[in-house]
């Protein structure tokens, strides 16, 4: 499971920090960062509604 | 037969039985008169907020002929684009409207809202939408922008006629045609005397942005300040006067305010979702597309219901009930996707500042009914006027 960030998208709204804080953070440049590089499939529902949730469809997850 | 003609003043009365029965028997509606379709029910509109490609912003977001068409970016901007289009415009505006930037105007949106609160507060009424509602916003964007104060009043004015319709009308009238010729007149010359005496507001952040030496040319910049005047003002206006009145309405939901002033965002939130500012958001078919068994045509024009979509009982149980406590972070207020509103964080801002304060200085406000009058407009939902009672506050500095 890797989740990806599109900057061009994104626009720091934390719609994602705020479903799946664990996580997801925004930065002083008001950009999404993914703070965990191999999230636990335990994180995946929270994951999956962060990515569905995100108002600028910035994130996406892909199973590789 | 349910039938949705979003220009009928009785529509703009309340829309939701209307809604309700769109979602229920038509969720594919054809208005064969108008010539448009509309889809109600919230699995619908989110799609089509998402799918781009068929359900494409090239004609702008009006319903209105004069308004739907290929320059329809001339006075919408960005919101009347596709990507990549869109994108490009989109990165050199919106770096002025990150939520961290806005957060940092909170002292001085709060320092606009008092002063108009000092100007009624002791004489214990107001015309909430007069007296406040429909300056605050417009004080914001205007000092974002670099409007001076004494401009504020004249381009309210055009703003307020851009958007009127009369009963009877389905189209934009010649009025509302003048205004914002005079709009746009008014840009121009002040985006002139930027170049001529350079200053620090969002105007000559427009005129300095800068991706990899692509730049905006005027007419770019004058359709993303018509937009901002439009969309950044009337919007939150209404927004505000309805957050006021459906929580008068509501003294349960009321009293959540008065024992915790953490709970003002939330009001802010389901008012955003129970009765939005923006209730309808115009599409144009891009290739044909087949939904709930009818066949929407290349080039059709199509509106989504957002105000539809947050009343769906799908995705909001008792979704007619006004609930501070709810979740509604599946509301579509601000759109979803390439053109989630830009300046949604502003408008959450200024929301729940100008309540706070409200909640501050006059939290007995009662509605006085018999002085109240709509807006009526396609697609915006709110109040013209909206007389308000309360204990007389103290003036000054609050």
């Amino acid at each position: 499971m890797r989740i990806i960030v599109d900057h061009d998208l994104c626009e720091g709204n934390a719609v994602c920090v705020r479903v799946a804080p664990e996580i997801f953070a925004v930065g002083d440049d008001d950009q999404a960062r993914v703070l965990m590089e191999q999230p636990p499939a335990s994180q995946r529902a929270n994951i999956e509604a962060a990515v569905a949730r995100c108002p600028r469809q910035a994130l996406s997850l892909r199973d590789d | 037969m349910v039938e949705y003609d979003p220009y009928a003043y009785a529509m703009h009365e309340d829309p939701y039985p209307t809604y309700a029965a769109l979602r229920a028997e038509a969720p594919a509606y054809r208005n064969e008169r108008l010539e448009f379709w509309a889809l109600s029910r919230h699995a619908d509109v989110l799609a089509a907020f998402r799918d781009t490609a068929r359900f494409s912003n090239r004609h702008g977001v009006s319903l209105d002929r004069a308004s739907s068409h290929p320059r329809a970016h001339a006075m919408m901007s960005f919101l009347a684009m596709d990507p990549p289009r869109h994108t490009r415009m989109r990165a050199l505006v919106s770096r002025g409207f990150t939520p961290r930037r806005v957060a940092a105007l909170e002292p001085r949106v709060r320092a606009l809202a008092n002063r108009h609160i000092d100007g009624f507060v002791e004489r214990g009424r107001c015309d909430f939408i007069k007296d406040f509602a429909g300056k605050f916003p417009m004080d914001v964007i205007s000092e974002m922008l670099g409007v001076p104060e004494a401009d504020r009043d004249q381009l309210r004015g055009w703003a307020d006629t851009v958007v009127h319709r009369e009963e009877g009308m389905t189209d934009v009238p010649p009025a509302g045609m003048e205004a914002a010729l005079r709009i746009l007149a008014y840009f121009n010359e002040l985006v002139a005397d930027h170049r001529a005496h350079p200053r620090d507001d969002l105007t000559a952040a427009l005129l300095a942005a800068e991706i990899d030496g692509d730049r905006l040319d005027d007419a770019e910049i004058l359709g993303f300040l018509f937009l901002m005047i439009i969309a950044g003002n009337e919007t939150t206006t209404k927004l505000l006067g309805n957050a006021v009145f459906w929580l008068a309405r509501n003294p349960d939901q009321r009293r959540l305010v008065r024992e915790d002033p953490a709970m003002i965002p939330r009001w802010v939130e389901e008012t955003l979702r129970y009765d939005g500012s923006t209730q309808a958001l115009a599409r144009t078919v891009t290739g044909d597309v087949e939904l709930h068994g009818r066949r929407l045509r290349d080039g059709d024009r199509v509106v989504l219901l957002v105000g539809s979509a947050n009343r769906d009982e799908r995705v909001f149980p008792d979704s007619d009930r006004y609930e501070l406590l709810r979740d509604t972070s599946a509301m579509l207020s601000f759109g979803h996707g390439t053109h989630f509103c830009l300046g949604a964080s502003l408008a959450r801002l200024e929301g729940r500042v100008a309540l706070e304060e409200v909640q501050r200085r006059f939290p007995d406000f009662e509605v006085e009914p018999a002085g109240i009058e709509r807006v009526h407009s396609v697609n915006v939902r709110g109040f013209a006027s909206l007389p308000l009672r309360f204990t007389p506050g103290r003036g000054g500095r609050g």
